[in-house]
This record gives C-alpha cells, sequence and structure tokens, in this order.
C-alpha cells in the first residue's frame, strides 16, 4: 500500500513538479495579461449600466453572493465602489506585465476579473468563455511566474550581485501550465461527450450543425453563416471534426509529443467558431496560444530550426547550378 | 493518531493531556528555526486537487441553463441534434414609443440586462401569448425616464432555410399601450 502511494507520488510529483526554467512561466505570465488589461478585462461602463438599473440579482454567483452577505450592498456594489475596484485591477494589472510585486498583483487582477465576471453573470445569464482563463491567473498568482523577466527579478539580481542567475529555475514553475491544459481537456471532453450522450451520432449528422450555424448567422447577421448553414456535406464534415477535437483534445495529455498540434487546432477551431457563428471564446484562443508556445519549451524552438535548416540546406549535388 | 503502545491504557482526557505536553516542550524543528508546516508541493497539490474536484459539482447536481456556480459550470452547450427538416429562425424587436413621439428599438443595454435575459424575460413569452412581460418592461423603462414610454410595438420576421434557400416572412404585429396614469 505505502510502496503504492509512493508510486503515484513519484509520478504525481513528475507531472506537475518539474524542475524546469521558470522563462516559460514568465512569458506565459507577459502574454495572459496583456491579453486580459488590454483586451479581455470586462468594460467598466457596462457593468455600472447593470448594476443601476437592477435593483437585486436575479441569479447572484458564488462570490456575489459571499460578498453581499459580508459586506452592507451600498459598501461593494455601488458606482463608485466598482470604479476604484476596475482601476486598482487595471493597475496591479500593469505592475503583474512590467513583475512588479508579482504575485500581490496578480491576485489583485484575478480577484477583479472574478469579481466583474460573477457580476455580470449574477442577472439570469451565464457563460462559460472567461472560465478556463480565471482560474490560470489565479493559478499564476500562486506561482513563481514573476521569477523571471520581472522587476521583481531584477531586483533581486541588484541585490544579489553578479552571483545571481537570469535563469531561475523551479520544481513550481510548470504547474499553472500543466493545469490550463487538464482544464482545457475536461470542459472539451465535458462539451464534447455532451453532445454525444444528448445528441447521439446524429449531432454529426449535417441538419445538427445547419440548424445552430443558420440561429446564429440570421440572429448575430453573419453572412458567412448564413451561406455556410445552406451547405450540407460541409456541416457533416465540420460536426465530425467538432465531436472529434472536443471528445478526443485530452489525448494530448497522453500523446505529449502530439500535443502542440493539437494546441493549434484548437486556435483553428475558436477561430472558425467565431468567423462562423461568432461564438467569442478568446480566453481559449489565448490558452493554446500560451500552451502552444510556453508549455514544451522545446517544441517551436524545435520546429523552427527544422524549418530554418530545410531552407538553407544546400540542394544535392547534381542539381547546383 | 499515536500508535497505541505509546498511549497505553487511554482514558477520556488523556489525549488532550498528551496536545497540552507538546505546547510545554515545542517541537525542536520549530524551535530551531525550520520549517515545519505543510511543503508548497502539498499545498499546490490540494488546490489542484480541490479545483478539478470542484467540477464535478455541476455534473453531479444540474442546473439547467440558469447556473449559479460560476467558475463551476456543466459545460453542456449546444448538446441537443437535430432531424432532418426546415430550419427557422424567429428575429424579434421591441419599439418603444416615447412620450416626445420619439421611436426607438429598445435594446437589452438600455434595460440593463444582458442581451440573452432581455430576449428570454421581455421578448420571447409576448410572442407565446403571455403579455404579463410587456406591462413589466413598460413599468421597468418608466421607473426613472423623463421621457416616458407610451407604447411597446413587437415585431419580427421569421427567416426559413430550406432546400431553395432561405426565406423570410414577417410576424405578427403586437402593440401594448402604457397604463394611462393614475391607472
Amino acid at each position: 500500500m505505502n510502496a503504492n502511494f509512493a508510486r503515484l507520488q513519484r509520478w504525481w510529483n513528475a507531472y506537475w513538479f518539474p524542475t524546469t526554467s521558470t522563462l516559460n512561466l514568465a512569458g506565459a505570465r507577459i502574454v495572459a495579461v496583456a491579453a486580459e488589461i488590454f483586451w479581455l478585462f470586462p468594460g467598466l461602463a457596462g457593468q455600472i449600466n447593470l448594476l443601476t438599473k437592477n435593483q437585486q440579482f436575479s441569479d447572484p454567483q458564488p462570490l456575489v453572493r459571499f460578498l453581499a452577505a459580508v459586506l452592507p450592498r451600498d459598501l461593494i456594489f455601488s458606482p463608485s465602489s466598482f470604479t476604484v475596484i476596475y482601476w486598482v485591477s487595471m493597475i496591479a494589472g500593469l505592475a503583474a506585465l512590467v513583475g512588479l510585486a508579482t504575485r500581490i498583483s496578480l491576485f489583485l487582477l484575478t480577484f477583479g476579473l472574478w469579481f466583474f465576471v460573477s457580476h455580470l453573470y449574477s442577472y439570469a445569464d451565464v457563460h462559460h468563455p472567461q472560465v478556463p482563463f480565471a482560474f490560470f491567473l489565479l493559478a499564476l498568482s500562486l506561482s513563481p511566474a514573476g521569477a523571471s523577466l520581472s522587476l521583481d527579478a531584477l531586483l533581486r539580481r541588484r541585490r544579489v550581485g553578479a552571483k545571481a542567475s537570469t535563469d531561475e529555475r523551479s520544481d513550481m514553475a510548470r504547474w499553472p501550465l500543466k493545469l490550463a491544459h487538464v482544464f482545457l481537456s475536461m470542459t472539451y471532453f465535458s462539451t464534447g461527450i455532451t453532445k454525444l450522450l444528448s445528441g447521439g451520432l446524429a449531432w454529426m449528422n449535417g441538419y445538427t450543425l445547419q440548424n445552430y450555424i443558420f440561429t446564429d448567422g440570421i440572429n448575430r447577421g453573419i453572412p458567412l453563416g448564413i451561406w455556410l448553414a445552406q451547405q450540407r456535406t460541409i456541416c457533416v464534415l465540420l460536426g465530425v471534426g467538432t465531436i472529434a477535437f472536443e471528445t478526443f483534445y485530452f489525448v494530448s495529455l497522453l500523446v505529449p509529443r502530439i500535443a502542440p498540434w493539437i494546441f493549434a487546432g484548437g486556435i483553428l477551431f475558436h477561430l472558425g467558431l467565431y468567423f462562423i457563428s461568432g461564438h467569442p471564446f478568446f480566453e481559449h484562443i489565448l490558452l493554446n496560444v500560451i500552451l502552444l508556445l510556453f508549455l514544451d519549451p522545446n517544441w517551436f524552438p524545435a520546429q523552427w530550426r527544422k524549418l530554418t535548416s530545410g531552407a538553407r540546406s544546400p540542394a544535392p549535388v547534381g542539381q547546383s547550378a | 493518531m499515536l500508535p497505541s503502545k505509546s498511549i497505553g491504557a487511554l482514558v477520556p482526557g488523556e489525549e488532550a493531556l498528551l496536545y497540552c505536553a507538546s505546547t510545554r516542550f515545542p517541537n525542536p524543528a520549530r524551535r530551531s528555526g525550520r520549517e515545519v508546516g505543510v511543503s508548497p508541493k502539498t499545498r499546490v497539490s490540494l488546490f489542484i486537487l480541490l479545483l478539478l474536484g470542484l467540477h464535478a459539482l455541476p455534473v453531479l447536481s444540474y442546473q439547467g441553463e440558469r447556473q449559479t456556480r460560476w467558475p463551476f459550470l456543466a459545460w453542456a452547450m449546444y448538446a441537443r441534434s437535430y432531424p432532418p427538416g426546415p430550419v427557422d429562425m424567429d428575429v424579434r424587436r421591441v419599439v418603444a414609443t416615447f412620450a416626445s413621439g420619439r421611436r426607438a428599438i429598445v435594446t437589452a443595454n438600455e434595460v440593463g440586462l444582458p442581451g440573452p435575459a432581455f430576449r428570454k424575460i421581455y421578448v420571447t413569452p409576448i410572442f407565446k401569448g403571455d403579455t404579463a412581460p410587456a406591462r413589466q418592461l413598460i413599468s421597468r423603462m418608466n421607473a426613472h425616464a423623463s421621457d416616458a414610454v407610451v407604447e411597446l410595438r413587437y415585431e419580427g420576421e421569421r427567416y426559413e432555410l430550406g432546400d431553395t434557400g432561405v426565406a423570410k416572412q414577417p410576424l405578427p404585429v403586437l402593440t401594448f399601450r402604457a397604463p394611462a396614469s393614475g391607472q
């Protein structure tokens, strides 16, 4: 029993906590935070509009319920408090971007995101896009994401002097990326398997996707979607592709060699969803980009070297001019 | 748990005594400044397990469309399949006429709701024969308005995708007047 537990523990530690450079995590931090503060963070005007035009929440989310229970409603759910929380989050985001007091900054940014998304979804309308990214930001705030490529690292090196290495290594530098990978696999699998359990193989009959694409296309005014909804053969192929992608995304966990190709597939999948049906899963695109660039630090440079060495290799003898 | 031989014949109250003893004779590791708490790896492992484990909650107790456990949600999206046959889609609008004579399409933003919630609460039920949401919408819009709504006009089109392409038909127009003041 103890031997089995020890083996499990070794496997667990080897999976989540390998000693690696912190550079990748820092790169992921910079991409994630920049995208969040300059692109994805919920707008303040929309939040205040919801707040001032509703006397109460119709379906309050856990964080909203918690805050409303422990604090007077007027203290936190007022336009002035929202403005303060918004700007504190933005300033914390900028600090996290440059890596100043990185953990605290990341935590404040994450709190701001969770708070505003929870508030947005407390009025009878809940969506999924922000979920994996919100977890990823929370994980970053608990990791050494500021150990490299940050003002924190620069200040530490100044204190220590020339002895300090510019490439910090840590056994805690990989788990946030792995968590994002596991989490995406879980959510895709859940979505895919639900389609098969609820809709059965008929989900891939083409008519199903024609239905969804047509209603979204009309509702959101997307000419490409309206045209595609009239092409049944393409809808059959897209239906098979959707089920295959969602249900088997988790294979990237088991076969790391093919994972980058699946991440690239994820980026194309969500771009397709956006341009055909208007589904704004930008956070999923971003997480797949982050995993593609930073999960396996060697994959991208290796592909680049392969590409450039192929281009530079001399022509075979006999074919040269 | 302590091994039984070190406890001996344990009687109620002795366990408490043992814990008291540990405070009188502190752990040497703690006294020497070495860390004795839970390691960062253990803390992170528990965090990971908790985060992943909590996702069982929305699966085990499914709430349907109105989920109240963000960010722990069920991911059952677009799961239904459709048989062959015509596909139709209704586009509906609510047009308000104000006391000043101005006419404008009522938007979710103006009402202060997310788009899907606005449609679900104030638009779709009207076309199913429930007139109460129209009166509620008028009173909601007039609660703080300087230019009061006097009439709501529900209109729209039905788009049908068939073998020959997309056909468009107008939906019946439904009109609701605001109750006169004092009523």
